[in-house]
């Protein structure tokens, strides 16, 4: 009997987060340093921050396959294959071997995904912006989902703390479309995207060209290097790992804040799978997961439950998280959990080439590019055909090597032509806001994982609104680079790829301001589980145009600070 | 990719890299097609000049590369949905190269007019012509290699700071990466 409580004890912690990722990670920290004993549960293997980034410091020669993806690994990759060079021998041990973590694909979605300690802080893009003032009113405005039950001014204070501890380097800008942020110093622009930027201002009224804002240390504050983190080396190899935890992870930054507390205790390789509910209670006692290797049961407690284990995966454990309460699911009575699933849809831009400025080049690679914050439907840019928005990221830079097999000719002229810098090139892509729906969804299916678990099934797409877009998105592309002065635009509009693409999965749980039709209140706690909290991509009401991972961070923060201080009530 | 001021493709061991790409990269298919492509140089070679291509000198190898550039046309042609790559394809880039914090262009066939990628196109993606095919791999296999980051090209492997605007000096060669 003893031996029993003994055993729950030891299982008892304050706080129990589940997933290591962005929000995860943001979570762990926020909480141990409040003071709670927390557990971070992590369904992959440990992975350690340097020593396990083991491509970090290969030169391009030691890579045999020159980037070239391998048959067997983009099988083996199918999903990750859908997304650029995922499958690689540079990068592929930062993503998941998709045929092991199979999904079901009613309609086709691209689900890309990193199962380890980390998850895919370590590969994330990096761009953080905050949404604006009309993103949390856009619902509001226009009928589509439901209100935010939160405005701007509520989460601004929460974005300035975040940006602060993570080193989001940017300019400011001014835009009220692009609200700026407290930040490291800014990357510089190349000749051509300055000269884009003179271009696309000086001919278009309310566009405007602007640095990107990635979470990378251009210069490490004190805040940075008190946790072991340098500035940019600027190698531009952020996805193979930082070795010098110059870009934000869950490993260079949350996690060392959240061990230096002593409060933290992680378990790698459990599958969290279910929230324990106590019908009696009324709240959430625990979470039950299976280890990945051995197959066992364990269950741990906690009085409160962050669940931060990716938009996906996090309505996967509340749909099978049924109890008498909630028998369709946890906080499900509305019947939103896994709809109105949202992403950015992206591969509609254009490119140029620019005749002058043959006299200028650049230093060292910069991970980031420029950005062309939305315009459409902002201001006096009304648009008939779609609502919402549109942003652009890019790049300009001198063409090399890689343009010669487009090239006519060979021997020595060819070869000696490609060793100098050749025309510049200017690209840039929209990234588009997509509406919630609530047909586009994901269930459990009938079918389970070598866990006996079951797997997920997409059944979700981009919507009618997304079709104007695209068109404006490509067309509106090639009339800026061509009133910049470039010329030979090709423009482009993909349509081969498939919800999932931007790798920005949101809305499956969201926020809002009745229980009704939403998943979550106003401070990410679960309707009728209230010591239970999402605050991962799940929770998003709309999805704004802009990428999505800063806000995550802030409303973690923010949620984790009303956590313990309701707890501290003792109302949880 | 001759020797030059630089050491050329031989030197950098370019041949071994594109067996290994073709093994492990490519279908069966085109791997059989590229075959084919170099017993046609072989035999174009011994039709022309009586001698084996390796045998030829540089004028006469020009030559016959010439005309398989053409023949590489005429089948592009024959598949008019195949279009030129774009630039920033990573299956032509290292990924260290391709833009990162940016949006990822992947293998694509692109209607021209449209601007339209046409659905599922690497399923049913033509055969890449022999020439074109050599010519991209030598290249990639080339400029990727030791020689070619550091002779024939400037590698800095930690470069430690960005500077967007720099002159360019007299005879600066291209970054490498």
């Amino acid at each position: 009997m003893n031996l029993n409580l003994d055993a729950k004890k030891g299982m008892t912690y304050d706080a129990i987060v589940v997933g290591s990722g962005i929000s995860g990670g943001w979570a762990a920290k926020e909480l141990t340093q409040k003071g709670l004993k927390v557990l971070m549960l992590e369904r992959g293997p440990d992975l350690k921050h340097v020593t396990d980034y083991p491509t970090a410091m290969k030169d391009p020669w030691e890579f045999p396959h020159r980037g070239k993806i391998e048959l067997w690994a983009a099988e083996e990759y199918w999903a990750n294959a859908r997304s650029g060079g995922k499958p690689g021998e540079d990068q592929r041990h930062m993503f998941t071997k998709d045929v092991e973590f199979p999904y079901i694909e009613k309609r086709p979605y691209d689900w890309i995904r990193g199962y380890h300690l980390g998850g895919r802080s370590l590969m994330w893009g990096r761009q953080s912006y905050r949404l604006n003032e009309r993103d949390f009113t856009a619902n509001l405005e226009d009928g589509h989902g439901v209100d935010w039950p939160i405005r701007y001014k509520d989460l601004a204070p929460w974005y300035s703390y975040v940006e602060r501890f993570a080193g989001i380097s940017g300019n400011k800008d001014g835009l009220a479309v692009l609200p700026d942020g407290d930040f490291v110093p800014p990357m510089q622009m190349n000749s051509i995207e300055l000269k884009a930027k003179e271009g696309i201002e000086k001919n278009f009224k309310g566009r405007h060209l602007v640095i990107g804002r990635p979470a990378i240390i251009s210069v490490a504050q004190k805040v940075h290097t008190d946790l072991g983190r340098a500035s940019c080396q600027f190698r531009n190899l952020c996805v193979r790992g930082c070795p010098f935890g110059a870009y934000f992870s869950t490993q260079s930054s949350t996690l060392p804040a959240a061990m230096k507390t002593g409060n933290l205790t992680i378990i790698t390789d459990k599958i969290a799978y279910q929230v324990i509910y106590d019908d009696q209670k009324g709240k959430a006692t625990g979470v039950r997961v299976i280890d990945q290797n051995t197959k066992q049961q364990q269950e741990y407690y906690a009085k409160i439950i962050f669940l931060n284990a990716s938009t996906i995966n996090t309505a996967w454990i509340m749909m099978q998280s049924t109890s008498k309460r909630f028998p369709n699911g946890l906080g499900n009575d509305s019947d939103q959990l896994g709809r109105n699933l949202m992403d950015h849809h992206l591969g509609a831009g254009a490119s140029g080439e620019f005749e002058g400025l043959q006299e200028w080049y650049y230093y060292g690679r910069r991970g980031n590019g420029i950005y062309i914050p939305r315009f459409a439907n902002w201001g006096d840019d009304k648009r008939k055909d779609f609502v919402r928005g549109f942003g652009y990221q890019g790049r300009g830079a001198r063409q090399d090597w890689v343009a010669g097999a487009s090239k006519e000719g060979f021997g020595p002229e060819f070869k000696d032509n490609l060793t100098r810098p050749g025309r510049w090139e200017f690209n840039i892509g929209g990234f588009g806001e997509t509406l919630p729906d609530p047909n586009n969804r994901m269930q459990l299916s009938a079918k389970k994982d070598k866990w006996g678990l079951p797997i997920v099934e997409f059944d979700a797409g981009w919507g009618e609104n997304t079709v104007g877009m695209r068109k404006a998105m490509m067309n509106d592309a090639a009339e800026m680079l061509e009133a910049a002065g470039l010329k030979n635009i090709k423009t482009r509009n993909d349509q081969d790829k498939n919800q999932g693409i931007g790798i920005h999965e949101m809305g499956s749980a969201r926020m809002g301001r009745d229980p009704k039709t939403s998943v979550l209140n106003a401070w990410n706690q679960v309707w009728g589980a209230k010591n239970v909290f999402v605050t991962d991509g799940a929770a998003m009401v709309s999805s704004s145009c802009v990428n999505p991972s800063l806000t995550y961070m802030a409303l973690t923060a923010r949620a984790a600070d009303y956590a313990v201080r309701e707890l501290k009530r003792m109302n949880l | 990719m001759p020797k030059t001021s630089t050491p050329g493709a031989k030197a950098a061991k370019v041949g071994e890299t594109i067996q290994l790409i073709l093994k492990d990269c490519y279908k069966p298919t085109q791997q059989e097609h590229f075959l084919n492509g170099l017993n046609a140089v072989e035999a174009e070679s011994q039709k022309t000049y009586s001698k084996s291509f390796i045998d030829l000198s540089i004028e006469q190898k020009t030559a016959i590369l010439k005309e398989f550039e053409q023949r590489a046309k005429t089948e592009a042609k024959q598949n008019p949905k195949k279009q030129e790559k774009l630039s920033k394809d990573p299956e032509t880039t290292l990924s260290a190269v391709a833009a990162s914090g940016s949006e990822q262009t992947q293998a694509k066939l692109v209607d021209a007019e449209t601007g339209v990628v046409v659905k599922d196109a690497s399923k049913n993606a033509p055969l890449t012509p022999f020439f074109t095919l050599v010519k991209e791999l030598t290249i990639l296999g080339y400029f990727s290699s030791e020689i070619g980051c550091t002779q024939a090209l400037s590698y800095v492997k930690i470069p430690g700071r960005y500077e967007g605007v720099v002159k360019l000096k007299e005879g600066q060669k291209a970054w490498a990466t």
